[in-house]
C-alpha cells in the first residue's frame, strides 16, 4: 500500500469538514437564497437525503473493497482499460475542480485583502504548502486538520453570537410560503456540495476502525456539514434577508458588522486568516487524492514524487482558466449541478451495482463448480 | 580503545614483558605512575596507576600497605590462582576485578582504577578507587524554581543515578548501561521504570544508542542529535525534554518515560516528549493547581506572543490598519510619524538588538551584565525613541516578545521559537495576514509531521487522547491524576 498512515473518525470528520465547508461558504449561501428564497437556510436539511444515499454507496463500495480508493478498485470492478480510462477521467475532473478552488481563493484575497497583489504570488506559497502537506500523508493531514479545525465549532459559535445585535428573526419569516418547490430546486443545485461525501471513499481505507465505526464516523460527517450549512446560510439571512443573494461573500460580509466593546472592528480579517486554514486543507487533501491517485493508477511505487509536479499542474490550470467572481458564480449556478453528478452520483451507483452483479454471478458460478 | 594495537592480547607470565607494553602505550603520560614493591618477600609486583583519578590516600592505606606488611614464611612461591585468592582476602576492598588481557588492564587504569601486576602471574587484579573532582550538588541555574527541591544533577553519574534511586525506591527502576565512543568511552544509562516503560520504547533506545559510531561524546546534545529520528533532523524543536532537575526526571520515569542519563553533564534526556510537557515546569506540580493551570495558560499564550506579536504587529501596521481601533490608530500614527523606516525594518533593527544583546549578555561576567541592561535600556530603548530612529510601540512590541520568550522553561524549546519570530516577521512583511498565516500552517504542518520515538509530537491534541489531556494545558488536581499506571494494578 502506498499509504502506511492511519486516520482516526474525529480526525477524518475535519478533513471532511475543511474540504467542504471552505468554499461552500464563499459563495453558496447566496447562490442557493436566489433560487429557494426565503426557506434557502432550511435546503441543506433537505439537501442531507443525498449525502447519505451518496454515504451509502460509498461504504458498501468500501465494504466490498475494504482496502482500496476508488482509483483502485474501478478496473476491478468493469475491467482493467475501462477502469483506467474512468480513474483518469475522475483524476482530470479533481484537477479540475482544484483549479476552479484555487481561483476562488485567489478571487477573494485579490477582492477583499490583497487587490494589488498578482494571484500567483500567493496561491504558489499555498501550492507548495499543500504540496509539503501532501506529502507527509494523510495521518499528518488528519492530526493538523483535527489541531486547527476541530475548534472551528467554536469559533463559528462565537461569530454566531457576536453577530446577534444585527439580526432580525423576520427576515425568516414566514417560512413555506411557497411549499416545498424551491427545496427541489435548491437540492438539485447543491447537491454538487452534498455529494462530496464521495471523497470520503479516499479516507475510509486509512481509518483506523471496524466498519460499524466507520459507518459512524462517515455519517457524523454528513450531519456536521449540514449542520454548518445551515449556520453558513441562516447567519447572513438573518442580517442580510431579502438581499442575501445578491452579496458576494456573505459569511464575511456578516462579520463585518461585529463591534466588541465599541473598539475591535472589522475582524472579519482573523475569520479570514482561520478561513485560510480550511481552504489549505481543502487543497491539501485534493492534492494529495490527485497524487495518490495518479501513483495508483499507474502503479508507481510512492506517491510522494508526483506531489509538486500536481501542485506546479494545478497551479497552471488555475492561472490558465482563471475565471473571475461572477464567472465562478456561473460555473456554480449553471454547469456544476450537472458536471458533479457524473463522479459524485452516477459512478459510484454505477459501480456498486456492476459489483454487485458480479459477485452474484461469481457466487453462482463458484456454486456451479464446487458443489 | 583506539590507540592499543594490543587489543586481544592475554597478559604475559612474565611481569616485565607486561610493564614494557603497558609503559610503551603511556608515554608522554604526566600522571602514569608505577609503584613496584615485593609481595610476600619473594614476588615481584608492580601496581599501575593514573594519580589524578585516582584515590591515592585509599590506595596506599587499603591496598599497599596489606600488602607489603604481609610475609611468607615458607616461602614458596604457590600458583595463581591462590595467589590471587590471597590478595583479595588481605585487601578490604567491595569492589575488585581480575583482568586477564592487556585491553582490560589499559582500561582499568583509564577508569582510574589502579591495577596490580604480579610476576609469574597471568592475571591482574583491578581496583575500584576512581576518584574524580566532583562540584557538590547545587541547584540548577537553568530551570530554577521558588517551591521544590534545590538538587541538580552534576557531571557525576554515580552522583546523578544517586539522586534519581533516593526518589525512586524500587528495584523496578532499571539502569541499564550502554557505552558510547571508542576513545571517550562516555558510560550512558537508559534509566526506566520497568513495567511502565514500554519494553519496545526502551529497545527502541537503547537500539539507537548502541548504534551511534564515534569518536567522542562530549555532552548530551550530541546525543540528541544522533538519536532523533529521520524525519526529524531538520527541526528547531527539541526531540528528547532535557532536564537538570532529578525530581522532573524521576517524574518523567514515573509517567513511563524513558531517561537517558549522560556522563559529563548535568543535563539528562528523557524520551520521547512532545510540545506540551516542553511547556511544562516542574513547579507546576509544587504549587496550588488552580494557579498552575492558570500559569500553564499564560505560558501557551507566551508561546503565541513571542511567536507572532512582532509579525502581527507588522501585518497590521502595514497591510490592514482597519483592524486598528481609529483612537489606537492615531496614537501609533502620531509615534510614528518621525520614523523613517517602513514597519519591518523597524521591528528587524529593533530584534536583531535584542538578540544582540541576549546573546552578549549570555557571554559576559556577572560584573558587566548590569552595563548590557543600561546600554541596552537607555542607549537602545530611550534614545532610538527620542531620536524618532524607532517608534515607541516597536519597543513595546520587542519588548513583550522578549519577555514572553524569557518565561518558557525549556531553554532548547524557546530557541525554536526566537528562530522562527524572524520568519513569521518575513512572511508577514511581504504579505500581511495572509503571509502570517502561511507561516502558521507551515509550522503547524512541521509540528503535526514530527514524531519523538513513535510519538506524535502535538499529542495528545492532534490525536485527540482526552484522558491524557488534563495535564497537558491544564494541571488538574492530584487527586484526578493519582490514579496507579494501567499496566501496574
Amino acid at each position: 500500500m502506498l499509504e502506511k498512515g492511519r486516520l482516526s473518525g474525529l480526525q477524518m470528520v475535519c478533513i471532511y469538514f475543511g474540504s467542504v465547508v471552505s468554499t461552500y461558504w464563499l459563495t453558496m449561501p447566496s447562490i442557493t437564497d436566489a433560487v429557494v428564497g426565503r426557506d434557502s437556510w432550511m435546503t441543506p436539511i433537505f439537501s442531507c437525503v443525498i449525502s447519505i444515499l451518496v454515504v451509502k454507496v460509498v461504504l458498501k463500495l468500501h465494504e466490498l473493497y475494504p482496502k482500496q480508493t476508488p482509483i483502485e478498485y474501478m478496473p476491478q470492478i468493469i475491467g482493467r482499460i475501462p477502469g483506467k480510462v474512468l480513474g483518469f477521467g475522475f483524476l482530470l475532473y479533481l484537477l479540475h475542480i482544484t483549479s476552479v478552488i484555487s481561483s476562488e481563493y485567489t478571487d477573494l484575497i485579490n477582492a477583499k485583502y490583497l487587490p494589488q497583489t498578482p494571484s500567483i504570488a500567493f496561491l504558489l506559497p499555498l501550492l507548495l504548502l499543500s504540496g509539503y502537506m501532501a506529502r507527509q500523508g494523510i495521518e499528518v493531514l488528519g492530526r493538523f486538520a483535527f489541531v486547527t479545525i476541530f475548534y472551528w465549532g467554536f469559533i463559528f459559535l462565537i461569530y454566531f453570537f457576536l453577530t446577534i445585535p444585527d439580526m432580525n428573526i423576520r427576515y425568516l419569516l414566514p417560512m413555506f410560503e411557497d411549499g416545498f418547490t424551491p427545496h427541489l430546486k435548491g437540492i438539485f443545485l447543491t447537491h454538487g456540495w452534498s455529494s462530496q461525501a464521495i471523497f470520503l471513499s479516499f479516507m475510509l481505507p486509512y481509518m483506523n476502525a471496524g466498519m460499524k465505526t466507520k459507518k459512524l464516523w462517515s455519517f457524523v460527517a454528513v450531519a456536521y456539514i449540514a449542520f454548518d450549512f445551515v449556520a453558513a446560510i441562516i447567519v447572513p439571512k438573518l442580517i442580510f434577508g431579502t438581499i442575501l443573494s445578491d452579496i458576494a461573500y456573505p459569511v464575511f460580509q456578516a462579520t463585518e458588522y461585529i463591534k466588541i466593546a465599541d473598539f475591535f472592528e472589522r475582524i472579519d480579517l482573523i475569520l479570514m486568516a482561520d478561513w485560510i486554514i480550511l481552504i489549505f486543507v481543502k487543497e491539501s487533501f485534493y492534492v494529495y487524492m490527485l497524487s495518490l491517485g495518479l501513483a495508483q493508477l499507474f502503479h508507481l511505487s510512492d506517491y510522494r514524487p508526483v506531489v509538486f509536479p500536481v501542485c506546479i499542474l494545478i497551479l497552471v490550470i488555475s492561472l490558465w482558466t482563471q475565471i473571475n467572481f461572477s464567472e465562478i458564480v456561473f460555473f456554480l449556478q449553471s454547469d456544476y449541478p450537472y458536471y458533479t453528478i457524473m463522479y459524485h452520483e452516477a459512478v459510484p451507483l454505477l459501480l456498486l451495482l456492476i459489483a454487485w452483479v458480479r459477485r452474484k454471478m461469481n457466487n453462482k458460478t463458484s456454486r456451479g463448480t464446487h458443489p | 580503545m583506539a590507540n592499543t594495537n594490543c587489543c586481544p592480547l592475554p597478559l604475559s607470565k612474565r611481569l616485565s614483558t607486561n610493564l614494557h607494553t603497558i609503559q610503551a602505550l603511556h608515554q608522554d603520560s604526566y600522571d602514569y605512575v608505577k609503584h613496584s614493591f615485593k609481595w610476600m618477600g619473594h614476588t615481584e609486583a608492580t601496581i599501575i596507576f593514573l594519580s589524578s583519578i585516582t584515590d591515592e590516600q585509599s590506595l596506599n592505606e587499603f591496598v599497599l600497605e596489606p600488602l607489603t606488611s604481609c610475609q611468607n614464611t615458607n616461602g614458596q612461591i604457590s600458583n595463581t590462582e591462590s595467589s590471587v585468592q590471597d590478595i583479595l582476602q588481605q585487601i578490604q576492598l567491595a569492589t575488585t576485578k581480575e583482568v586477564t588481557t592487556m585491553t582490560q588492564a589499559v582500561e582499568s587504569i583509564h577508569a582510574g582504577n589502579p591495577v596490580l601486576l604480579l610476576d609469574q602471574h597471568d592475571v591482574g587484579i583491578s581496583f575500584a578507587l576512581t576518584k574524580y573532582k566532583e562540584r557538590a550538588v547545587e541547584e540548577p541555574l537553568a530551570e530554577s524554581v521558588i517551591r521544590g527541591p534545590r538538587e541538580g544533577f552534576t557531571e557525576i553519574l554515580k552522583t546523578n543515578v544517586a539522586l534519581l534511586r533516593k526518589r525512586i525506591r524500587t528495584p523496578e527502576l532499571k539502569l541499564k548501561p550502554v557505552k558510547i565512543g571508542t576513545d571517550s568511552e562516555t558510560q550512558v544509562i537508559v534509566a526506566y521504570i520497568h513495567g511502565v516503560a514500554k519494553d519496545a520504547l526502551v529497545e527502541e533506545i537503547t537500539g539507537r544508542l548502541e548504534s551511534i559510531q564515534t569518536d567522542a561524546i562530549n555532552y548530551s546534545n550530541s546525543i540528541t542529535e544522533r538519536i532523533q529520528g529521520n524525519n526529524s533532523k531538520l527541526t528547531l524543536f527539541p526531540q528528547l525534554l532535557e532536564t537538570e532537575r532529578p525530581d522532573s526526571l524521576a517524574a518523567c520515569l514515573y509517567e513511563g518515560r524513558v531517561g537517558i542519563l549522560v556522563e559529563h553533564t548535568p543535563v539528562q534526556l528523557v524520551a520521547p516528549t512532545n510540545f506540551f510537557s516542553l511547556l511544562h515546569s516542574p513547579e507546576d506540580y509544587y504549587l496550588n493547581w488552580i494557579f498552575s493551570t492558570l500559569m500553564r495558560l499564560l505560558r501557551f499564550m507566551a508561546v503565541l506572543i513571542s511567536l507572532l506579536v512582532p509579525a502581527t504587529y507588522i501585518a497590521v501596521i502595514s497591510f490592514h490598519q482597519q483592524l486598528i481601533p481609529t483612537s489606537l490608530m492615531i496614537t501609533i500614527a502620531s509615534s510614528r510619524e518621525l520614523v523613517p523606516f517602513p514597519a519591518i525594518i523597524e521591528v528587524l533593527i529593533m530584534e536583531v538588538m535584542f538578540e544582540l544583546l541576549r546573546e552578549a549578555g549570555i557571554r559576559l561576567p556577572k560584573q558587566f551584565g548590569s552595563a548590557v541592561g543600561i546600554v541596552g535600556a537607555l542607549i537602545l530603548g530611550e534614545a532610538a525613541v527620542q531620536a524618532g530612529i524607532i517608534s515607541a510601540p516597536m519597543i513595546i512590541i520587542v519588548a513583550i516578545t522578549g519577555i514572553a520568550n524569557f518565561t518558557l522553561p525549556h531553554y532548547s524549546f524557546s530557541i525554536a521559537f526566537r528562530v522562527y519570530r524572524f520568519v513569521m516577521i518575513f512572511l508577514s512583511g511581504m504579505m500581511g495576514m495572509i503571509g502570517l498565516i502561511y507561516g502558521v500552517i507551515f509550522l503547524l504542518v512541521h509540528l503535526c509531521s514530527l514524531r519523538s520515538f513513535g510519538v506524535p509530537y502535538l499529542s495528545p491534541l492532534s490525536n485527540h487522547k482526552w484522558h491524557q489531556m488534563k495535564d497537558m494545558l491544564l494541571r488538574t488536581p492530584e487527586l484526578s491524576v493519582n490514579k496507579r499506571q494501567p499496566s501496574r494494578k
